[in-house]
C-alpha cells in the first residue's frame, strides 16, 4: 500500500515494526544507522519514514534536518522529554511516538499521515467491497451499503489493521471509545451485521477466544 | 544600635585612646602647673620675708624712741610696697586695724603662730598669695598679712588649658580619622573573609577570597580558600557519584526497555498476525533471545552492585599460571568455534593475592572481549602473558582484533557503553563487561591499561601491585 522506511538501530525492534507493517500490506525498507538512513531517504521516494532519534552515526533529528525531499516523518524514540518532542515537531515531523509503544497506535498514526498525504490510500478494495475511509462510504458491487456509525468504525479499525487480529476490547476502544460500558457480545452482533452487509463473511475471521481479523491478501 | 566588629573595635580603641591621651596631656599640664605654683609660692615666701625684715628693722629703730610712730612707719612701708604690687595689712592681736592696702579688710588668722602661714585666695577678683606672719618679739602683737598677686600664674594656667584643649581636639580628630582608615585597611581581609563565608553559606560554592595579607588574617583567608576548595571537590565527587548512580539506573532502565518492548511487541504479533509455523517458531526464538538478554543484564547489574558493596579479600594466594590456564580452558570452545588461536604463557611461580573467582571474572571478561574483537578479522590470535617486574606482576591480554577508537577507549569503563551496538548485542553482551573489570580492578588496586589501534588489535595490561 505504502513504501515506508524504518530507521531503528535496535535490530529486534526494527524487525518487529517491519513484520507488522508488512502484515498490513506496506512495503518496507530497513536502515540501522543515521548515515545509512539519510542516504536511503535522499535516494528513494518513500511515502513515510519512521526515524529513531538515538541512532549511531547521526541522530534522527540531524537526519530530518538534512532530508532533501518532503518525505513525511514520524519520530520513534525512547526519549520522553517534552523538549525532545518539541524539537522533533519543530523540525517539521508529522508525528512523534515514544517507546515502548503500542503497535496498533503506531499503525493508526501511520494510517493518519498516509490518509493526509496519499489520497488513494483512503480507498480499500476487499473482495467486491469498496471502503472509502475519507468519505465514510461503503459500496458492494457498486451499490451503496448503509452502515451505522459504530459499524463503520469497527470496519475501519479492521481495515486499517488488516491481517492483524484485534481483541474485542480493542475493537470497543477503537469503535466506541474508552468509556463504552457495553458487553463484548455487542461487538459480535455488530461484526455479524458487517459481515452480511459488506459480503465479508470469509474475510472477517474469528480468532478463537480473542477477537477478529480482516484477512486480506493483495 | 548594632555595631559590626570593625565599628566596635574602632569605638573601643578610640574611647580608650582618647581617655588616656587627653588624661595624659592634662595631667602633664596640671603637674607642670602645680610645680609652677609651688615655685612661685617659695619665691613669694622669700619676698614676704624680705618685706617683713624691712618692716622689722624700721620698727626696731623707732620702737625704743617713738613707739607711737610705728603705725606711721608701717603705713610708709605699705605705701612703698603697694607701688611694688605687694599689698599689706597689719593688725594687732586685739583686732586693732592699723593699716591695709587691700581694698577690703582681709580676715586671715594663721593657725600656727610660730610659722608663716599662707594660702591662695581670691581678693578683688584676683588670685592672690596671702601670707600671715607675726612680727618677732617684742612686736609680736602685730600681725602682718601680705598679699602677692598670682593672677599671672593662673592666667598662664588658663592659657595652657586652652592650648591643651585645642591640641587635644585637633589630635583627637586626626587620630579618630587615622584610626578609622587604618582599621578599615586592617579589617579589609576580615570583611572579605566574612563576605566570602556568608556567600559560601548561601550556596555560592565558587566564591574565593582574593585579598590576602601576610599575617593571621591572610592565613585564615588561605585556609578558607583551602576549605572551600576541599568542600567543592567533595561535593563534586558526591555529585558525580550520584550522577554515576543515576546514569547507571537510567542506563539499566533504557537497556531493559528495548528487550521488554521487543518481547511485548512480538508476543502481541504472535497473538494477532496469522503466521506460518516457521514464522511462529522464529518469533518465539526472538522472544527467547530477548528474555535471555534481560537475564544477562540483570545478572550483570547484580554482580556490579554486589561488587561495589563487597570488601576485598586480600589474603588468599592464587597461582597465576593455574588461573590463566583455567580461564583459557573455559574459553577454548568459543575460541575454536571462531577459529581463534588462544595461547597462555606464564611462569609457574607467579602468585597474586585475592579472590580467585573475581580474578577469573576479570581476566575472563577481558579474554572474552579479545575473542569477540577477533571474530571477524583475518588474523585471529589472542595471547595471554604474565611476567613480574620489580614488585609488580603484569598480565597482558593481546589480540589481533578490530581494535578500538580513541572515543571508545575513553568510554570503555562506562556501564552499557558499546563501541558498536548492533555487533556487540548480536554477540550477546550486556554492555557491562569492561565496567565490571574496572570495578574489580579498583577493588584490588589493579591498574588497567588499554592500548589499541583501529584495525590492528588491542592490548590490555593488568598491573598488580603487591
Amino acid at each position: 500500500m505504502a513504501y515506508i522506511l524504518i530507521a531503528e538501530d535496535e535490530e529486534v525492534i526494527n524487525e518487529l515494526i517491519a513484520k507488522n507493517l508488512t502484515a498490513v500490506g506496506h512495503k518496507i525498507y530497513q536502515t540501522f544507522t543515521g548515515t545509512e538512513t539519510l542516504k536511503a531517504i535522499n535516494e528513494n521516494r518513500f511515502d513515510l519514514a519512521l526515524l529513531d532519534v538515538m541512532m549511531p552515526g547521526m541522530n534522527g533529528f540531524d537526519v530530518k534536518r538534512r532530508i532533501e525531499n518532503d518525505t513525511p516523518v514520524i519520530f520513534v524514540t525512547a526519549k520522553q522529554s517534552l523538549t525532545d518532542q518539541l524539537t522533533g515537531l519543530s523540525l517539521g515531523a508529522d508525528d512523534y511516538i515514544t517507546k515502548p509503544f503500542d503497535m496498533l497506535v503506531l499503525l493508526a498514526r501511520i494510517e493518519n499521515i498516509l490518509r493526509r498525504t496519499m489520497k488513494n490510500t483512503t480507498i480499500y478494495r476487499i473482495n467486491n467491497c469498496v471502503i472509502d475511509t475519507e468519505s465514510r462510504n461503503v459500496k458492494v458491487n457498486g451499490e451503496d451499503v448503509h452502515l451505522t456509525t459504530q459499524e463503520f468504525n469497527l470496519l475501519e479499525a479492521l481495515v486499517i489493521n488488516r491481517n492483524l487480529a484485534l481483541s474485542r476490547e480493542k475493537l470497543i476502544e477503537l469503535a466506541w471509545g474508552f468509556d463504552f460500558m457495553g458487553d463484548n457480545r455487542t461487538v459480535d452482533v455488530h461484526i455479524q451485521k458487517i459481515r452480511k452487509k459488506c459480503n465479508l463473511e470469509k474475510e472477517i475471521a474469528t480468532v478463537y477466544k480473542y477477537g477478529y481479523r480482516l484477512e486480506y491478501k493483495k | 544600635m548594632k555595631l559590626n566588629y570593625r565599628q566596635k573595635l574602632y569605638f573601643y580603641i578610640l574611647v580608650i585612646f582618647l581617655i588616656f591621651f587627653n588624661g595624659g596631656i592634662f595631667s602633664v599640664a596640671a603637674i607642670q602647673n602645680s610645680k609652677n605654683i609651688k615655685a612661685q609660692q617659695e619665691n613669694l615666701l622669700i619676698q614676704n620675708n624680705i618685706v617683713l625684715q624691712q618692716i622689722i628693722s624700721d620698727v626696731e629703730v623707732v620702737y625704743s624712741s617713738r613707739p607711737q610712730s610705728i603705725p606711721l612707719i608701717i603705713k610708709q612701708h605699705g605705701a612703698r610696697q603697694k607701688a611694688n604690687g605687694i599689698l599689706i595689712q597689719v593688725e594687732t592681736d586685739s583686732q586693732e586695724y592699723i593699716y591695709s592696702s587691700f581694698d577690703s579688710q582681709i580676715s586671715f588668722v594663721g593657725s600656727d603662730p610660730t610659722k608663716i602661714n599662707y594660702k591662695i585666695d581670691t581678693v578683688n577678683g584676683e588670685k592672690t598669695f596671702l601670707a600671715f606672719s607675726k612680727l618677732p618679739q617684742p612686736f609680736d602683737n602685730y600681725n602682718v598679712i601680705t598679699g602677692f598677686s598670682m593672677q599671672a600664674v593662673f592666667d598662664d594656667w588658663r592659657d595652657t588649658i586652652r592650648v591643651v584643649v585645642a591640641l587635644s581636639v585637633i589630635f583627637s580628630s586626626i587620630i579618630s580619622v587615622v584610626l578609622y582608615i587604618s582599621l578599615n585597611q586592617l579589617t579589609k581581609p576580615l570583611m572579605a573573609i566574612s563576605r566570602a563565608a556568608s556567600k559560601f553559606g548561601e550556596g555560592n560554592y565558587s566564591v574565593r577570597i582574593r585579598e590576602m595579607s601576610k599575617d593571621e588574617l591572610g592565613d585564615t583567608a588561605r585556609n578558607f580558600n583551602l576549605m572551600a576548595e576541599r568542600i567543592t571537590n567533595q561535593m563534586d565527587n558526591l555529585e558525580s557519584m550520584a550522577n554515576d548512580k543515576q546514569r547507571l539506573i537510567d542506563d539499566i532502565s533504557h537497556e531493559m526497555r528495548t528487550p521488554l518492548t521487543a518481547i511485548r511487541g512480538y508476543v502481541h504479533y504472535l497473538q494477532t498476525a496469522k503466521l506460518t509455523e516457521e514464522e511462529y517458531y522464529n518469533t518465539l526464538n526472538i522472544i527467547d533471545r530477548q528474555a535471555d538478554r534481560m537475564q544477562k543484564l540483570s545478572e550483570g547489574v547484580l554482580s556490579f552492585t554486589r561488587l561495589r558493596n563487597e570488601n576485598a579479600d586480600r589474603t588468599t594466594v592464587v597461582n597465576l599460571a593455574d588461573l590463566l590456564n583455567d580461564i583459557a580452558k573455559a574459553y577454548s570452545i568459543k575460541a575454536q568455534r571462531d577459529n581463534i588461536y588462544l595461547s597462555v604463557k606464564c611462569p609457574s611461580y607467579l602468585e597474586i593475592k585475592g579472590d580467585r573467582l573475581l580474578f577469573e571474572s576479570l581476566i575472563g571478561n577481558l579474554v572474552d572481549n579479545a575473542l569477540n574483537a577477533c571474530a571477524d578479522t583475518a588474523i585471529k590470535r589472542v595471547s595471554v602473558t604474565a611476567h613480574s617486574r620489580a614488585d609488580k606482576t603484569v598480565v597482558q591480554i593481546e589480540d589481533t582484533g578490530i581494535g578500538m577508537s580513541k572515543e571508545t577507549l575513553e568510554n570503555i569503563h562506562k556501564p552499557f557503553f558499546r563501541a558498536d551496538k548492533s555487533r556487540s548485542r548480536r554477540r550477546g553482551g550486556a554492555g557491562l563487561g569492561a565496567a565490571l573489570c574496572k570495578e574489580i580492578a579498583d577493588m584490588y588496586n589493579i591498574d588497567i591499561k588499554y592500548t589499541s589501534r583501529l584495525g590492528s588489535g588491542t592490548t590490555v595490561s593488568l598491573i598488580f601491585t603487591t
